[in-house]
């Protein structure tokens, strides 16, 4: 074919038509519109559920009964200074208290003497509560000890309480980690299921138009790469389209809900999730154009499309590693390659800090080896594009002119 | 009718597969304002000749022209083009999909839009024209497809087994629009294995045979070419009359008609006066070789 006229006569180029046609013919399908509806719903359900469990954690509420009424405000605290959340009452109807606990509406009923009391529970005694108890009870026991050797309770007590070892932190806990964790694999997840969904359009729309034939009459006025770029780009913004307006719904529950507080769910860092569906899909696109054009029928879609399949499959396999440890050289290092960028680098930034480094050296990566993909993509579809029938060979389809 | 400086030329074009040859110096022009049918066997490589012209596949050797300048992405453009293998987007509504050809072939959006539709409206399909391709009937996608080649108004048509499938109606549809596009000075051409409908349509025949043209003319000239043959009924004559005429032999007999081939410089006058020597001559006329006669001759001579 000669090397001429990218651009037909009337000015709009070939890639535009293509891709025009891609947008409005799909966009317009049932497949898509329904789709976009249950990722919707599914977000608007997600986040309400994560708000109605959030907001679950409540105070446990003490009571107090007889003399161990003396630990209540040592209980109290205690478990403020551990962290924990509680309501402390004093009781006289202790049988009254035990129903209440049969019935959910008290945690913990403590009973009995000051220094040996019975902390009565339905099923479990929460682990901090039950240690603020316990430094309570030490304390009345040596109260009462110090007092029967002759000494002054209160400035014993106020000498051992004073006694503590001093903590250095070297990296402070993250308040938010389940936040982050969460967040982070809903973005794997649905990083995955798009850039699969997407680029899994672009192998089976490739593959219709050798089926039917069409794909003759339309190389006959333009070029192999023309029509792969425009189906590339029209389904990518296909794509986007619905990414774009998932993660709109997704910030606006949020918003609504103010369920979760964290940087990772900021309407920048959705923009960044967004960015980087763009850039994965760009990549996998190509590899699945490929595998398309490799096979004449729907049938044989499947097969040719294990290759990136796999990828995204490990990618999203790697990102519960990273979930869990997202500061180790291995997770970091594989976050870089350009087949598991596009979910390792998401979920990174979603439960811990990535240096802007790395993030631009990903991209970097990811974009040379995409532009690399799409030469060596259209050298691949060129050849086999217009051969119908039963599998062609890769070897063959990079050998031929 | 015919102009000069509109002709498609197809010259000296070879292809292979590997060690398999499809066409072997194929050459062949039609021009605009005619009908040119292309015959063959299945495997003559009729298909592979109109994919090189379409740009669909590279040509090993020669070259193929439109107006004098070798075909390129933007004059192939001009072409309308009906593959062997049908096919359109199935989930596709009618006139989009026609402007969208359109449009690939170079129209202006609104103008893909109106050819599109008048095409339509010219199949009887304007009503159905929101309607997605897969809803249609088996003749009406057929029709559809023979639109998608005439929406960009071509000057060249290229279609390759127009007639396969078709109805009785669809048929007669599609002989019109051919018909009508050649006398709007577009040059068509097409293969066929419907031999009687070439003969009746075609202004010109070429037949393709073991990769190359070996016989092209109008019918009228392929009949000179051929072999001159006689029919002749001479009732009295007897069973074994025909042998005994020098310069003749028997092609076959038909009660007690026969159709006799004159080797070349026998008089057909002798054969009259050995017939009325017979007794009466009821008929004796020259016999109008058919174009599928034509075609087996030439086949036959072409291959040993």
């Amino acid at each position: 074919m000669t090397a001429s006229a990218p651009l037909t006569s009337s000015g709009h180029s070939a890639v535009f038509l293509v891709a025009r046609r891609e947008v409005v013919t799909r966009i317009r399908s049932r497949a898509f519109r329904i789709g976009t509806v249950l990722l919707v719903a599914l977000v608007v359900v997600g986040v309400a559920v994560a708000s109605v469990l959030a907001h679950q954690d409540k105070p446990a509420r003490i009571a107090f009964a007889g003399p161990a009424q003396a630990l209540a405000s040592s209980v109290e605290a205690t478990a403020a200074a551990l962290g924990a959340k509680v309501t402390v009452s004093e009781i006289t109807d202790q049988a009254q208290a035990e129903s209440d606990i049969r019935t959910g509406r008290l945690d913990v009923l403590v009973s009995g003497s000051a220094t040996s009391p019975t902390a009565l529970v339905e099923t479990q005694l929460d682990p901090t509560i039950e240690a603020a108890l316990d430094t309570a009870v030490r304390q009345a026991v040596l109260a009462a000890t110090v007092s029967q050797a002759g000494l002054d309770p209160a400035t014993v007590t106020a000498e051992v309480t004073a006694g503590k070892a001093r903590v250095q932190i070297l990296k402070p806990p993250n308040p938010d980690q389940n936040q982050s964790i969460v967040l982070g694999v809903v973005v794997a997840y649905f990083l995955m299921y798009t850039i699969a969904a997407y680029g899994g359009f672009v192998a089976s729309g490739v593959v219709e138009e050798k089926s039917t034939r069409i794909v003759e009459i339309i190389l006959s006025t333009i070029r192999p790469r023309q029509l792969l770029a425009g189906k590339v780009l029209g389904i990518g913004l296909v794509g986007l389209l619905q990414v774009t307006v998932v993660g709109a719904t997704a910030l606006l529950m949020i918003h609504l809900t103010r369920t979760f507080s964290i940087p990772a769910a900021s309407p920048g860092a959705i923009a960044f999730d967004v960015a980087w569906y763009l850039l994965g899909y760009y990549f996998y696109a190509t590899l699945f154009a490929t595998g398309g054009a490799l096979v004449s029928r729907q049938e044989d879609v499947q097969t040719v499309v294990f290759f990136p399949v796999v990828f995204l499959i490990a990618a999203l396999l790697l990102a519960f590693s990273v979930v869990a440890n997202p500061t180790r050289f291995s997770t970091i290092a594989l976050s870089l390659l350009p087949p598991f960028a596009p979910i390792l680098i998401p979920v990174r930034t979603a439960v811990s800090d990535v240096v802007a480094w790395q993030i631009l050296l990903a991209i970097g990566l990811l974009l040379v080896s995409a532009i690399g993909l799409t030469a060596l993509a259209g050298r691949i579809y060129a050849n086999s594009v217009l051969r119908i029938g039963r599998r062609v060979a890769l070897r063959d389809a990079l050998r031929a002119k | 009718m015919s102009d000069g400086s509109r002709v498609l030329e197809v010259d000296g074009i070879s292809k292979r597969y590997g060690d398999v040859v499809a066409l072997e110096d194929l050459t062949f022009d039609v021009r605009g304002g005619e009908l040119f049918g292309l015959v063959g066997r299945n495997g003559a490589g009729k298909t592979t000749a109109m994919r090189i012209v379409l740009g669909v596949l590279d040509a090993d050797a020669g070259q193929v022209r439109w107006a004098g300048m070798p075909l390129d992405f933007v004059s192939r453009r001009r072409i309308g083009y009906m593959p062997e293998e049908r096919g359109l987007y199935p989930r596709m509504r009618l006139l989009e999909q026609l402007a969208y050809l359109g449009e690939l072939h170079g129209m202006a959006d609104g103008d893909a839009e109106r050819a599109a539709l008048d095409w339509l409206e010219r199949f009887g399909l304007a009503d159905r024209r929101y309607d997605e391709l897969q809803a249609l009937s088996h003749g009406n996608q057929q029709r559809v497809q023979l639109a998608a080649a005439l929406v960009c108004a071509p000057d060249v048509l290229v279609l390759d087994e127009p007639f396969a499938g078709l109805d009785p109606v669809a048929l007669d549809v599609m002989t019109g629009v051919l018909r009508e596009r050649a006398e709007a000075g577009v040059a068509v051409v097409f293969s066929s294995h419907e031999l009687d409908l070439v003969e009746r349509i075609c202004d010109r025949v070429g037949i393709i045979e073991r990769h190359h043209l070996v016989v092209c003319g109008t019918v009228a000239e392929l009949r000179a070419g051929g072999p001159h043959r006689l029919w002749v009924d001479a009732p009295a004559a007897g069973s074994g009359w025909a042998a005994t005429i020098p310069g003749t032999h028997l092609v076959r007999a038909d009660g007690s008609r026969v159709l006799l081939e004159l080797a070349p410089g026998t008089d057909d006058q002798s054969v009259l006066d050995a017939a009325r020597r017979t007794g009466p001559v009821r008929e004796f006329r020259p016999a109008q070789a058919s174009l599928s006669e034509i075609f087996r001759d030439a086949v036959q001579e072409a291959s040993p």
